[in-house]
């Protein structure tokens, strides 16, 4: 097709995105590649190599965005074009190769980074930089910058992680290579984009790490303070990046002392020749390169999905499944004999509901990243707090909803603290104690009965039970400990401002936060549980639903409405006899159930529902649960069990006690979700006039 | 001034007033008078749906509906300005509105149409009885009779749906 490189640039500079799936013609066109082998133009052969792994994905579709796929092919085809003459320069065939290795890798740095490479060959003049150290032309394209603030990010999540697994493993030469590696992209993208400070100290932590994995030394505590220190600086940096881009006018940027990172660093340094720098770095480049072609090949699997979009799936999966019912129900459909209809149908229920259940899964995420964050917070703190503590993490790969992780962040950091900070002992106080001297906190994830289970456990010293008892009795919080469990006064630590805290700390105490936590928690529908004994340590428990998204509710009815109730609430449901239903104060019921007397609530006469059944032996009772509290709700009938997705109700009607949500039932009309707890305290309103 | 207005609304050219002196209005009818409101807070006109009535709530709530997958209130604007109550009739609709990201539905009697309402034509509302005042932003004098504008935060959002009281914090 292409008798030269010459053709071959005419053709790609012709390109227009709507004509992308004349690419594959290109990529397999072997012609041109020998005649490129001919001219002993290996450079420009690599290119067009890569440029051939390249086209296969902008023309089948697999990137998302192929306007920088396009723009580096025109590039490309100026470059083939002069290459007709000359050699392909090794800067210019660099730079095209780290596009292609951008675009391959989809990473959503790709199209700014490609952006600004063009620019760059286009013998732009070099970047400005601005007063406040950002570049002036950051604002003329924001959106590069805003990716490489997103993506740098989590380069410096995983930079973090790596750090305090060096902490553990000194020798491991590949996680230093690792961490070498993420700092040279950062530090090749703040390049291009001329984000000076950050390319400055990139480049000093790059030459440390270099020296490490060179053996030229050896990774020391001291080594790690410097590097996550540089990566503290780099996320400030970050945010005054950000910050200027938003053009907030209060925006002031936080004054950065790069210098002393640098200070430090060649300090450390000094020890060692100060030979192996940035050349050597730059010798490196093939592993570079190989360790982005792999990363490459693992990202591509993902792409990142707008959560509205997410959602707006998420809803018209319910809509089909509704849909779905709708036609099975149709009066029609009995009459129908065909054959091969109905299981047409039957196959179309199955595929909508597969499509439901997928598009649920989308929303579900690890919780791996959420738990590495904790490792550097426990270390920090036992530093802090001169302790020593070891931080145990399992079930990193428990999937949760995307919602859920991100509001669980603040509670279990706020757990977190504490386990450090009142939990485990100081060495000397444990070794006392006859306990190893270093503490032990264990992070676990797990399934459990349709729950996903959060266990934060320390080997400390425990709740003090009856320093929690002497303080609520002394703030008033309860009028006497007769009739209080133990679980209840630990329960107490949740309460506002509640501490029994001696010390206070600039990281926890106060009691500050324990009601955050549980809060935060209980607005994800999830609770606490604590588990203490003293001398021994803490537990503590959150329980959260799989997902904010879907239940498993039993639908009911009463009088002519139906609603729902989570399933999780129901501990058994019956029809009661009459002689095991006794009234009292008149109009008030209650029920013998398993050598209890539970009360009996008509959901019927709570809601002023039209015609519902009255009499509780003609009904249907269901025992409930909710804040540990049993009684019997009546209801007319219970119709069936079914997963359901929950919709919100809207902000007008969120303070309602009884009902907690909404689901779109078979026939597309809403249904209620109720809650039973405040089913309980709307009865005691309504009969007794108190909430309690 | 104002009888140059009058002139080109009586003309039917009330198109030609520009867009910056005259704004859009959805105008319907709730017993005897023509009410209307912004259309930047009307998303669509849909006929009356299945409705389910919610515990805890207050009397002008009728319950909630589900429109394509999205469930939000409806309120009965009757209700709501303390007008007689009257069966549902055949042309008795949802107005689906959008007041402070809040999709609220809004039970009419009967929709009449979207008018270009000069604001020179636009008074200051009197002062109402109790609970109904400062629900209006104003009354617009339309040749073909009176308009009462609403105001949608205040008319629609004003009054707290629920009455049980807060959920325990």
């Amino acid at each position: 097709m292409f008798k030269n490189a010459g053709d071959f640039a005419q053709a790609v500079g012709k390109l227009t995105p709507a004509a992308l799936d004349m690419l594959t013609v290109f990529a397999i066109d072997d012609a041109l590649v020998e005649n490129l082998e001919m001219n002993k133009n290996t450079a420009l052969g690599g290119v067009l190599e890569k440029i051939r792994e390249v086209l296969p994905e902008v023309a089948t579709g697999n990137i998302k965005d192929p306007a920088p796929a396009v723009a580096m092919l025109y590039e490309a085809a100026a470059i083939f074009e002069k290459a007709a003459d000359r050699d392909l320069s090794d800067a210019e065939a660099s730079t095209l190769l780290a596009q292609c290795a951008l675009i391959l890798g989809q990473t959503p740095a790709s199209p700014s980074a490609v952006a600004v490479a063009s620019a760059g060959m286009t013998e732009q003049p070099p970047a400005k930089t601005g007063a406040t150290g950002i570049p002036t032309h950051a604002l003329d394209d924001p959106e590069l910058y805003a990716e490489f603030i997103f993506e740098s990010g989590s380069h410096l999540d995983a930079i973090e992680n790596k750090i305090l697994a060096l902490e553990q493993s000194p020798d491991d030469i590949d996680i230093v290579n690792d961490v070498f590696r993420t700092f040279h992209t950062i530090k090749g993208t703040s390049g291009f984009l001329a984000v000076s400070d950050i390319t400055r100290l990139a480049h000093d932590a790059e030459n440390l790490l270099d020296a490490i994995r060179g053996r030229k030394m050896v990774f020391t505590p001291e080594i790690g303070d410097v590097l996550l220190m540089v990566v503290d600086q780099f996320k400030i940096l970050l945010a005054n990046l950000e910050g200027s881009l938003a053009r907030r006018p209060d925006f002031v940027p936080v004054e950065v002392p790069i210098d002393d990172s640098i200070v430090r660093i060649n300090r450390l340094m000094g020890k060692v020749s100060l030979m192996a720098g940035p050349e050597r770095a730059a010798a490196e480049r093939p592993a570079t390169d190989e360790a982005a072609r792999r990363s490459s090949a693992a990202a591509r699997e993902a792409i990142k999905v707008d959560l509205g979009k997410l959602d707006s799936l998420i809803n018209l999966a319910g809509e089909l499944v509704i849909t779905r019912s709708q036609v099975e129900q149709a009066p029609c459909m009995i009459g129908i004999a065909d054959r091969d209809f109905k299981s047409n149908v039957e196959r179309m229920g199955k595929i909508v509901a597969d499509i439901q259940d997928l598009a649920m899964r989308m929303r579900m995420v690890p919780i791996r990243p959420l738990f590495q964050k904790m490792m550097r917070l426990v270390r920090d703190l036992a530093k802090r707090n001169g302790k020593d503590i070891e931080l145990v993490l399992s079930g990193e790969d428990t999937e949760l909803d995307k919602t859920v992780i991100e509001e669980l962040g603040d509670p279990l950091v706020h757990l977190i603290r504490n386990a450090c900070d009142h939990g485990i002992e100081p060495s000397a106080e444990r070794t006392a104690a006859g306990k190893s001297p270093t503490g032990r906190i264990d992070l676990r994830a797990s399934h459990m009965a349709g729950d996903i289970v959060i266990e934060i456990s320390d080997d400390g010293r425990g709740l003090d039970r009856e320093k929690i008892l002497a303080k609520a009795l002394k703030s008033g919080l309860i009028a006497d400990e007769r009739g209080v469990t133990d679980n209840e006064i630990y329960q107490m630590i949740f309460r506002p401002g509640f501490s029994t805290a001696g010390r206070v700390t600039d990281i926890s105490g106060r009691g500050v936060g324990m009601d955050v936590v549980k809060r935060n928690i209980e607005r994800l529908r999830g609770r606490v549980e604590i588990e203490t004994r003293p001398g021994r340590g803490s537990s503590f428990y959150v329980k959260l639903p799989l997902t904010l998204a879907i239940i498993e509710g039993m639908l009911i009815q009463v009088g002519g409405d139906r609603y729902v109730l989570p399933t999780v609430a129901v501990r058994q449901s019956f029809m009661p006899k009459k002689d095991e239903i006794a009234g009292i104060l008149g109009r008030e019921q209650v029920v013998a159930y398993r050598n209890e007397e539970l009360p009996i609530v008509a959901l019927g006469r709570l809601f002023e529902s039209a015609g519902y059944c009255t009499n509780a032996h003609e009904a249907m009772l269901i025992v409930v649960e909710g804040a540990n509290r049993r009684f019997a709700l009546l209801v007319d009938k219970i119709l069936g069990r079914q997963q359901i997705v929950i919709k919100s109700l809207g902000r007008a009607l969120r303070n309602l006690a009884s009902v907690s949500g909404s689901a779109v039932l078979g026939d597309g009309t809403v249904g209620l979700i109720l809650d039973v707890d405040g089913i309980r305290r709307l009865a005691l309103k309504k009969e007794f006039g108190n909430e309690n | 001034m104002k009888t140059d207005d009058t002139k080109i609304a009586d003309a039917g050219e009330r198109k030609s007033a520009s867009a910056a002196d005259a704004d859009k209005f959805l105008t319907f009818f709730l017993d005897r008078e023509r009410y209307g409101v912004t259309i930047m807070a009307v998303s669509e006109i849909i006929g009356l749906l299945n409705i389910t009535a919610v515990p805890e709530t207050a009397r002008f709530v009728r319950g909630v509906i589900n429109l394509r997958g999205k469930v939000f209130p409806v309120i009965d604007l009757r209700e709501r300005l303390m007008l007689p109550r009257v069966p549902d009739t055949a042309e008795t609709c949802i107005v689906v509105t959008e007041v402070a990201q809040t999709a609220i539905g809004v039970i009419v009697d009967r929709v009449s149409d979207v008018a270009d309402i000069p604001r020179e034509l636009i008074e200051p509302p009197p002062v109402m009885e109790g609970a109904t005042d400062g629900l209006l932003r104003g009354i617009a004098k339309l040749p073909d009779g009176n308009v009462l504008l609403l105001d949608p935060e205040k008319a629609l959002l004003g009054e707290p749906f629920t009455v049980f009281g807060k959920r325990d914090e």
